[in-house]
């Protein structure tokens, strides 16, 4: 029978290393994403996972359970991203894909039924959220990620944020319409361009 | 309800009652404006989805627990015990003789007490998997290094002690002179001394590389874990 996070948390505070270990096992691909989307880098990422899981164990003795366990380790990442951009003073990076080389494809296609060109063309959308969203303010990218990817409510994010409820609802909302504008714009540049190069190749 | 954006995002993410739902979809019905709003919401949020991370290996390697064996716990306790009885039988022979000497010997029961059998042994040292073998191997290693060590020594120490301890012993008893008495004394003192100097600086010695040991291995997986721990 599957354990809950609780359950696990008791039994890794109990010495059980094993329930710790079951716990990374649930949480490092969710915590590797959002760390992923944060910073933009993928090395760097990595050791954000590292460091907060070894944060995580050594302060599971002081963990009371007042939040859920995946929050308390999210505003751990999200405390070590922020830590890594202010130390480097770097902003999120923009991951554009390189080019499209065929065999770089085909492991991409997690869908065997998606065409080459649906891919192409979620790979574009990818990079395209990915630049619109490294120009968010942090607050709202934020906001959009624990939204969006990790699925919290409203009042986790706001308590996690340190700060109303409307708050978050607004972030929310300004975010959102920035990001759909940028990429309506986007969109916009992309079909121009096309049209260009048809154009100049008739 | 077109200037509360706050009710048109709890909409939008499924996070209102049922009646305010019916509310807010009765509006959408009438208003164009908040349709329009509706729907951009609703399309940004299906390319959010489009943005894919990359597949990577399994970064953290899992925590194996790892307990030294209970041999070495045993061996250490009881040449420390064996150590501190046989040091412990010369000063009651030195204070039977002499009725002297008292202090020395509540200090070795101090310094036995101090090291409760099995205590620095039987706490489980959790090391990366990797890693384990190689740190059970290097501690059994220093440990039989000690204990040969503390055993050839506290050999070479006993005997002669013991031997010139009582030659004194019976040569005291040939002799009446205060002066001759209080010459035996002081060599009595420099002897006992003497032998709780080394008894010191050797039992002393194999407690603190005790406990320094399961700092070290502890040292050791943390170094480890800073370094490339839970990177496979």
């Amino acid at each position: 029978m599957t354990r809950t996070d609780e359950e696990l948390v008791a039994a890794a505070q109990a010495g059980d290393l094993d329930g710790f270990n079951q716990l990374v096992s649930r949480w490092e691909r969710p915590i590797f994403a959002l760390a992923y989307r944060t910073l933009g880098r993928e090395e760097e990422a990595r050791d954000v996972v590292q460091e907060a899981f070894m944060r995580a164990y050594r302060g599971l003795h002081a963990f009371k359970g007042e939040a859920k366990f995946s929050s308390w380790l999210y505003r751990i990442t999200l405390n070590l991203c922020r830590d890594w951009i202010r130390r480097e003073r770097r902003a999120p990076l923009v991951a554009v894909p390189e080019g499209v080389d065929p065999v770089d494809m085909a492991d991409a296609q997690v869908n065997p039924a998606e065409s080459v060109e649906d891919l192409v063309a979620r790979r574009e959308m990818s990079a395209a959220v990915s630049r619109a969203m490294a120009e968010l303010p942090e607050e709202q990218r934020v906001t959009i990620l624990l939204k969006e990817y990790h699925g919290l409510t409203f009042q986790e994010i706001a308590e996690m944020q340190n700060c109303p409820l409307s708050t978050v609802k607004t972030r929310l909302y300004q975010g959102l319409s920035v990001l759909r504008r940028r990429l309506e714009r986007q969109q916009k540049e992309e079909a121009a361009l096309r049209r260009a190069t048809w154009e100049s190749t008739v | 309800m077109c200037n509360d954006r706050e009710r048109l995002i709890d909409y939008v993410y499924g996070e209102t009652g049922v009646e305010d739902r019916r509310r807010i979809e009765a509006h959408l019905d009438e208003c164009h404006e908040c349709r329009t709003e509706m729907t951009g919401l609703r399309g940004v949020r299906d390319d959010l989805l489009a943005w894919d991370v990359p597949k990577h290996e399994p970064i953290w390697r899992p925590f194996v627990p790892v307990s030294v064996p209970a041999r070495r716990a045993w061996s250490t306790w009881a040449l420390a015990a064996a150590a501190s009885t046989v040091f412990a039988a010369g000063l009651a022979g030195g204070m039977a003789a002499r009725g002297w000497l008292s202090e020395p010997a509540d200090a070795a029961t101090t310094m036995a007490a101090a090291v409760p059998p099995g205590e620095a042994v039987t706490t489980p040292v959790v090391v990366p998997a990797v890693t384990a073998d190689d740190l059970a191997r290097l501690e059994a290693t220093l440990l039989d290094r000690v204990r040969i060590e503390m055993a050839e020594q506290l050999k070479q120490v006993q005997v002669p002690a013991q031997t010139a301890s009582m030659a004194r012993i019976s040569s005291d008893a040939q002799f009446n002179g205060t002066e001759t008495r209080l010459a035996v004394i002081e060599d009595w003192m420099d002897d006992q001394i003497r032998l709780n100097n080394i008894f010191n600086s050797k039992f002393g010695s194999l407690s603190s590389r005790t406990s320094s040991l399961s700092e070290q291995i502890e040292l050791s997986r943390l170094q480890r874990i800073s370094l490339d721990g839970g990177v496979r």
